[in-house]
């Protein structure tokens, strides 16, 4: 089934578009005033604001106030949110609050004009509204709201990775470490990234999802050996195709291009779609990569 | 790599600049004018950005990314160290493809990004 999307729910889709997750920016004052202004349309008393200048400061701050206040609920929330922090960090949170804000806008054009639905979309857009000027996390305690400026995010398409320091950083410099998606500790992180673990320790990490990651940034030669992998062609400009059998004992054939950039000394692989591969040839994987005709990619003279 | 470009060489080849491509193209483009434009983003902010001192043409949607250029520009790597080179780029009209890799452990393809 089709579905459409209404003007209002757009405009918040836009709204949230335009939102800057890498470099983010906290407008204090405003954020503080989106939630008096929610506290005034719920009727009830504003809570006494405390800033928490990272995730883990916010989420000792609500743990605090919940154990204090022995307020179960507010533990589960507080439990929740930090299970979100070590999962993907921030990420998550902001995702929520724009799904909310998104279906409130949603159920501006359904004909529902009653005044509780009118105030759940007010109520609603001051949570946007936050989330437009820097909140990341916010803990709504019994007396108190605890809020989490947004961390910087850095995401490879849509996973969040990073390779020169953490892919999560909050501006006290408190963050996360990932790489293609996945959360790893400072330690293991550094060795990874400076190409410190042997193919022999890189399969010895036990989490499944780390080990793969971990694989993934060898060093190209580590790689092409640990996987054995069969060189079949070597492209016009270099590039050289590889056959791995039984990739990670899948049981599937996989292929890759180790490429050496054209401007610096860095060499690195890229892996191709197999029904492509298959041809055996370098430069049509190149091609198909960029999505020309391998004339076209033949006919490239300027490379950088 | 030391390369000269002016209106009447190197009009028809295309040119990579890390993950984006600009291929020659013959149709008509109709967008905004910059002097300046993102080809290539990066979370890093190490943006793949094209130059101009003269306004160029560039129509970027979901479904095609093109541009003209009527002088001589230059694509630029926003980045300090281990950076792509600045390439020259003649005059012409182009597209502007981005490279796209395999993912064998989720079995899927996805756009590279530096």
């Amino acid at each position: 089934m089709k579905s459409t999307i209404n003007k209002s729910a757009q405009e918040v889709i836009d709204r949230l578009k335009a939102i800057n997750y890498d470099e983010p920016y906290w407008n204090e004052a405003e954020v503080i005033k989106a939630f008096e202004k929610q506290s005034e349309l719920l009727g009830t008393k504003m809570p006494e604001i405390q800033i928490a200048d990272n995730m883990l400061i916010g989420f000792e701050l609500a743990w605090d106030a919940a154990w204090g206040a022995a307020w179960d609920a507010a533990r589960g929330a507080a439990w929740g949110a930090a299970r979100g922090a070590a999962r993907d960090a921030a990420r998550d949170a902001a995702w929520d609050a724009a799904w909310d804000a998104a279906r409130d806008a949603a159920s501006r054009n359904t004909g529902l004009t009653d005044e509780a639905t009118i105030k759940w979309i007010q109520i609603s857009d001051q949570e946007l509204k936050a989330l437009e000027n820097g909140l990341g996390y916010f803990f709504p305690m019994r007396d108190k709201l605890i809020l989490v400026p947004m961390p910087r995010m850095i995401l490879n398409g849509d996973r969040l990775h990073f390779d020169h320091g953490k892919a999560v950083e909050w501006k006290d410099g408190k963050g996360f470490y990932f790489l293609r998606g996945v959360q790893f500790g400072e330690k293991l992180y550094n060795k990874i990234v400076n190409f410190e673990l042997t193919a022999e320790e890189t399969l010895k990490i036990g989490n499944a999802d780390q080990r793969a990651a971990a694989i993934s940034m060898l060093r190209p030669d580590r790689l092409l050996n640990m996987l054995g992998a069969k060189h079949i062609n070597t492209g016009t400009k270099g590039t050289k195709l590889y056959e791995v059998k039984n990739f990670m004992d899948t049981s599937r054939t996989e292929y890759c291009m180790w490429m050496q950039d054209a401007s610096t000394d860095r060499e690195f692989i890229e892996w191709v779609e197999p029904k492509v591969a298959k041809q055996g040839d370098a430069d049509l994987c190149q091609a198909a990569a960029f999505g020309i005709p391998l004339e076209d990619y033949l006919g490239m003279e300027l490379e950088a | 790599m030391k390369s000269k470009v002016n209106k009447e060489n190197n009009m028809n080849k295309p040119i990579r600049h890390g993950e984006a491509m600009l291929v020659p193209i013959t149709k008509a483009v109709r967008g905004k004018q910059h002097t300046q434009y993102i080809i290539a983003h990066s979370e890093t902010g190490h943006h793949h950005v094209l130059e101009s001192k003269v306004p160029f043409v560039v129509s970027e949607t979901d479904k095609q990314f093109v541009i003209e250029l009527f002088e001589p520009a230059q694509i630029v790597h926003k980045k300090q160290l281990d950076k792509h080179k600045t390439l020259p780029v003649a005059p012409g009209k182009y597209k502007v493809v981005k490279k796209t890799e395999y993912d064998p452990w989720q079995e899927i393809i996805r756009e590279v990004h530096d």
